[in-house]
C-alpha cells in the first residue's frame, strides 16, 4: 500500500509539471528580437543618460540610436561586470536613494540586443527622450560662489586631491535648503565633498597660498566657538543632481564662513582646468531639527604590513539616545577592500547600514537612506573594514607594497564610517546632539586618553553644562597634546575667567596672541575681559582689530557699541548698534541699547519701535517693560504706563538687557 | 604572425570565436604577412594616400590605434607620447591611426589639437590596417618591422598595464609593455608579447 501510494504521488507530480509546462510551450511565440526603440532606450533613459548626455558627466552620450549603437558593445561589457551604472553598495535595491543599478533582466536585454546586432526596431515603439537642463537644475540660485583660481590638472600622473576655499560673502545668517555644485569639468572631477569652515581656519592657516587650493584628501576644520557639530553631508558625485534638504533640515551659513570644496581630480590624458561653482538656494529657516554627523574609526590601528591582503580595522559605539540614521558615508583610500557598517539593537537584532564588498575610491559616495533607519537608545554601531596591502591589489599606490598607516595623502590610508543621525526625541531647550557628541568623544578618549580633539570637545560640553572644573581639566589635557594651540589656550582662558581666575585667563590670552596675533577669538576675549575691567581704551582698540578681520561679527559690534556708550560716545555707539541690526535684525541687546540712546536723544518714536521689537523677542524682560513704562508716562499715556508697570511686577521676570 | 598574439588572453578567446564562426574573412584576427616590396600605405584625414612603410625601409614603425571619443584611449595618450618622444630620436617612426568609421576629419583635427598629437594622423576607412595587425580595440599598439622580404607585425596589444578592465585602474602603470617591446627590438632582441590583454573601446566598423 505504502509503495503504491508513493508511485501515484509521483505520477501526479509529473502530470502536474507537464500540465503547467505544456500550454506555456504551446503559446510562447518565437523570441522577438530586442530592439533599441522598444527595450533599450527606456533602460538607457532611466539608468544611464542622467550622466551620458551632451554636457553630462559621462564620457559619451547615449541619447539616441546612433550613439547607443556606437557604444553598445562597451555598454554590454560594463553592465555585465556591474561597473556601470556606478553603485558600490550590496544589499537590497532602493535601500538608498538614486539607486541606479540595473535589474538582471535589463542586463540580459542589453546583452541580447548587442548580440543580435543592435537593431533599431520600429520608430513607433520609440519613447520620448528626457531633456537635461544645461544650467542650474533648480533655476537661478540665490547665491553663486566660484573658485578664485582654477586648479590645473596635468594630462598625466596620479590622482590629485585639492581643497578649494570659497569665502562666503553674506550680510547675515542664511539657511540653505538646496545646493548644486557645478564642477565645470565633470569628467575630471571624480567626487567632491563640501565642508563648512566656520572660522575660516583653513584660509587663516594658509594666508599666502589658499587661493591655489590646499592639497590633501581628508581635512579637519575648526568648528567655531559655539556648540555646532557638523550636521549635513554636502557632496557632489558624477550622477548627483542638486542636493535638496528636507524642509525642516536646512543648513546654516554665517557671515565669515568659508566653504571648502574637497576635490578628487583624475587626469584625462590632456591638460585640464577645474573651476567649480556652487549655487545656493536660501530658505527663511531656521532649521527645526538638527542632525549630527558621527564618525566611527580606528585610525590608530591602521598599521598595515606590506603583503597583508586581509587587514581588519573595527570600531563600535553605543548610542545614548533614539536616532534615525539619514545617510551614511563610508570612506577608505586605495587599500580598502570590504567596508561594512551595521547596528546591533538592544534586543540583539542586527540592522545593516552599509555593505561594500569591492571598495573602489573612484566611485565613493554618500548614500541617503530611502527610509531612515531607526535605532533605539543603547544600540551599538559597528564598523568593520578590511584592507588589501598586497601586490595583487591593483589599486595599491605602492609598488612594491610598503607598510601603510593612517594619513591624509593618497598613499596613506583611512577607515571612516560617517553617519548622519537625527535625534528622535523632542526635548525642550536641551540640544539633543550633545549626548551623542559626548558619547562619541568619550569613546575616542577611551581609545586615546591624550586625544586633543576629544578632550577639547568634552571640555566644551562640560563648559556649556557649567562644569567648569571638569572643563578646565579637559582643556588642560588637550593643551598638553597641543601646547602651542591658540584656540585651546583661548578656550581654557574662557573657562578660567568663568571660574574667577582672571589673572591666569589674561595671561593665557596674551600668550595665544603672541603665538598668533591674528587670532580674532583670543583678541575678542581679551577685549571683553578689558571691557569688564573698565579698560575701555584697550577694549576699543582690540574690538576694532577684531572687526578689521571680521567686519560682519555682530557680537564684536555690539561690544564696541557698549564700550562707546560707556565712554560717552553715543553717536558712534548708535552706529555700532545699527550695524548689529543690519547683520541680525533680531538682536535683542542691540534693539534695547539703541532704544536707550534714542530715549536719551529724545527720539521717542524710534525708541518705542525698537523696544516693541525687543519685547517681541523677550516678552518677559523687566528692563524693556521699565523703559516702555517710562516712555508712556512721558507721553502722558497713563493706561499703557500702568500696564507696563504691572508687567514689571509680574513674577518670573527676567532681566536680559545688560 | 600569430606568435605573439596568441599568448594574450583576449586573442585566444577571439581565435575561438573565429574558429566557431568560420564566416569572418581570414584577415580578421590574424595579421597578414606583407611583402616588403609592396610596402604599406594608408589614408590621411583628407583622403590622401600616405606611405606607412615604404619599400626599402628598415626602421620599425609603431601604429597607435586611438579613438577621439574613447576615454581609456585618451587617458593613455600621454604614455604614447612619452614613448614617441623617447624613441623617435632612435629612428622609430610613429603613426596615430583613427580606425573607427564613426570618426570625422573635423573631429580628428580637434582631437589632435586638444591632445597635442604630432605627425600625420591616419584613418582606416576599410579597416585594412586594423585587420593587417589584428587590432580590435582602441587604444592598441602594433609594431611593424620591415625585413628583407616581408613586413612583420612583431607586437600587437596594450600600451601598458594601467587598466585591468574597464573601471579597474592602477594608480600608475607598473608594466610599460610597448616601451619594453620597442627597446627589445632596438636591442636586437625579440620583444615579449603584452603581459595582459588590452582594455579599451571596441573598434567600430559601421558609420
Amino acid at each position: 500500500m505504502e509503495s503504491r501510494r508513493h508511485s501515484i504521488w509521483l505520477l501526479s507530480a509529473v502530470m502536474l509539471a507537464f500540465a503547467f509546462n505544456a500550454p506555456a510551450h504551446a503559446q510562447q511565440p518565437p523570441a522577438a528580437p530586442v530592439t533599441y526603440n522598444r527595450q533599450i532606450a527606456p533602460i538607457f533613459y532611466k539608468n544611464c543618460t542622467t550622466c551620458h548626455h551632451d554636457g553630462g558627466s559621462g564620457p559619451f552620450s547615449l541619447m539616441n540610436y546612433g550613439e547607443a549603437r556606437r557604444w553598445g558593445p562597451t555598454v554590454e561589457i560594463v553592465t555585465g561586470s556591474h561597473y556601470m551604472p556606478p553603485w558600490l553598495p550590496s544589499g537590497p535595491h532602493n535601500q538608498f536613494v538614486d539607486d541606479r543599478r540595473l535589474s538582471t533582466e535589463d542586463i540580459a536585454l542589453i546583452r541580447r540586443w548587442v548580440q543580435d546586432g543592435m537593431k533599431e526596431g520600429n520608430k513607433r515603439d520609440a519613447v520620448a527622450a528626457p531633456t537635461y537642463a544645461s544650467d542650474w537644475q533648480l533655476g537661478p540660485p540665490d547665491l553663486v560662489l566660484e573658485m578664485d583660481t582654477p586648479v590645473a590638472v596635468p594630462a598625466d600622473g596620479t590622482d590629485i586631491y585639492r581643497n578649494a576655499i570659497l569665502p562666503v560673502q553674506i550680510p547675515a545668517t542664511r539657511w540653505i535648503r538646496a545646493m548644486e555644485i557645478k564642477t565645470g569639468s565633470p569628467r575630471v572631477v571624480h567626487h567632491a565633498n563640501l565642508l563648512i569652515d566656520r572660522t575660516a581656519s583653513l584660509r587663516r592657516a594658509h594666508p599666502d597660498d589658499w587661493k591655489a587650493g590646499i592639497p590633501g584628501m581628508d581635512l579637519m576644520v575648526d568648528a567655531g566657538d559655539s556648540f555646532d557639530p557638523d550636521s549635513h553631508f554636502l557632496y557632489w558625485k558624477p550622477d548627483s543632481s542638486a542636493l535638496v534638504e528636507p524642509a525642516d533640515l536646512p543648513w546654516r551659513l554665517d557671515p565669515g564662513n568659508d566653504l571648502v570644496l574637497n576635490l578628487h581630480l583624475k587626469p584625462t590624458g590632456k591638460p585640464e582646468t577645474v573651476r567649480a561653482r556652487i549655487g545656493l538656494y536660501f530658505t527663511p529657516g531656521p532649521a527645526k531639527r538638527f542632525p549630527i554627523l558621527l564618525q566611527l574609526e580606528d585610525d590608530a590601528a591602521l598599521k598595515i604590513p606590506p603583503g597583508n591582503a586581509d587587514f581588519v580595522v573595527e570600531d563600535q559605539l553605543k548610542l545614548p539616545e533614539d536616532v534615525d540614521v539619514l545617510a551614511v558615508y563610508p570612506h577608505a583610500h586605495y587599500l580598502g577592500k570590504r567596508l561594512e557598517g551595521w547596528a546591533e539593537l538592544p534586543n540583539r537584532e542586527r540592522r545593516e547600514l552599509i555593505l561594500i564588498e569591492n571598495w573602489d575610491i573612484d566611485r565613493q559616495s554618500i548614500y541617503r537612506y530611502t527610509n531612515p533607519v531607526f535605532l533605539p537608545a543603547n544600540s551599538v554601531l559597528h564598523m568593520r573594514y578590511t584592507y588589501d596591502n598586497s601586490a595583487a591589489n591593483p589599486h595599491n599606490p605602492n609598488s612594491p607594497p610598503i607598510r601603510v598607516t593612517a594619513g591624509n595623502r593618497s598613499a596613506d590610508e583611512m577607515g571612516h564610517l560617517w553617519l548622519q543621525l537625527l535625534p528622535r526625541a523632542t526635548g525642550g531647550d536641551a540640544d539633543l546632539r550633545a549626548p551623542i557628541l559626548r558619547a562619541w568623544m568619550e569613546h575616542r578618549i577611551q581609545k586615546d586618553p591624550q586625544d586633543p580633539i576629544a578632550n577639547f570637545n568634552i571640555a566644551s560640553l562640560d563648559m556649556t553644562e557649567g562644569n567648569y572644573r571638569q572643563a578646565t581639566d579637559h582643556y588642560r589635557a588637550s593643551l598638553k597634546a597641543r601646547p602651542n594651540d591658540p584656540r585651546t589656550m583661548t578656550a581654557l582662558a574662557s573657562v578660567l575667567s568663568k571660574s574667577g581666575d582672571q589673572q591666569s585667563s589674561l595671561s593665557l590670552l596674551r600668550q595665544a596672541l603672541t603665538i598668533d596675533p591674528e587670532y580674532a577669538y583670543a583678541r575678542y576675549d581679551l577685549a571683553v575681559n578689558e571691557l569688564q575691567q573698565g579698560e575701555y581704551a584697550a577694549a576699543e582698540q582690540d574690538l576694532r582689530a577684531v572687526l578689521a578681520q571680521q567686519p560682519q561679527d555682530a557680537t564684536a559690534h555690539l561690544n564696541l557699541g557698549g564700550v562707546l556708550l560707556a565712554t560717552g560716545k553715543n553717536d558712534a555707539a548708535q552706529a555700532e548698534f545699527e550695524t548689529v541690526l543690519r547683520i541680525d535684525a533680531n538682536n535683542f541687546e542691540a534693539l534695547f541699547n539703541l532704544s536707550m540712546i534714542e530715549i536719551d536723544a529724545g527720539q521717542v518714536d524710534q525708541a518705542l519701535g525698537n523696544l516693541r521689537a525687543a519685547e517681541l523677542l523677550h516678552p518677559d524682560d523687566v528692563d524693556v517693560h521699565r523703559a516702555l513704562a517710562e516712555i508712556y508716562a512721558r507721553q502722558g499715556d497713563q493706561p499703557n504706563a500702568l500696564r507696563e508697570q504691572k508687567q514689571i511686577g509680574a513674577p518670573a521676570k527676567q532681566n536680559r538687557a545688560k | 604572425m600569430g606568435l605573439f598574439r596568441s599568448l594574450s588572453h583576449s586573442r585566444v578567446s577571439r581565435m575561438a570565436v573565429f574558429l566557431l564562426g568560420l564566416l569572418l574573412p581570414a584577415a580578421c584576427g590574424f595579421s597578414e604577412q606583407i611583402s616588403a616590396r609592396a610596402g604599406i600605405s594608408a589614408i590621411d584625414i583628407d583622403g590622401r594616400s600616405v606611405s606607412v612603410v615604404k619599400p626599402g625601409d628598415t626602421s620599425p614603425v609603431v601604429l597607435f590605434f586611438i579613438a577621439s571619443d574613447c576615454p581609456i584611449s585618451n587617458r593613455l595618450i600621454p604614455e604614447m607620447q612619452r614613448v614617441q618622444t623617447e624613441f623617435t630620436p632612435r629612428g622609430v617612426r610613429f603613426r596615430f591611426v583613427y580606425p573607427n568609421l564613426t570618426e570625422t576629419a573635423k573631429g580628428i583635427r580637434a582631437h589632435l589639437k586638444a591632445y597635442g598629437l604630432e605627425g600625420t594622423p591616419l584613418t582606416d576607412p576599410d579597416q585594412r590596417l586594423a585587420h593587417l595587425v589584428g587590432a580590435q580595440l582602441t587604444p592598441e599598439a602594433a609594431i611593424l618591422v620591415p625585413g628583407r622580404s616581408s613586413i612583420r607585425t612583431v607586437y600587437i596589444g596594450r600600451i601598458d598595464n594601467r587598466y585591468l578592465s574597464i573601471g579597474r585602474e592602477r594608480p600608475q602603470a607598473t608594466e610599460h609593455d610597448i616601451e619594453a617591446a620597442i627597446a627589445a627590438i632596438l636591442g636586437g632582441r625579440q620583444p615579449n608579447p603584452p603581459s595582459g590583454p588590452p582594455v579599451g573601446c571596441g573598434i567600430v566598423s559601421f558609420r
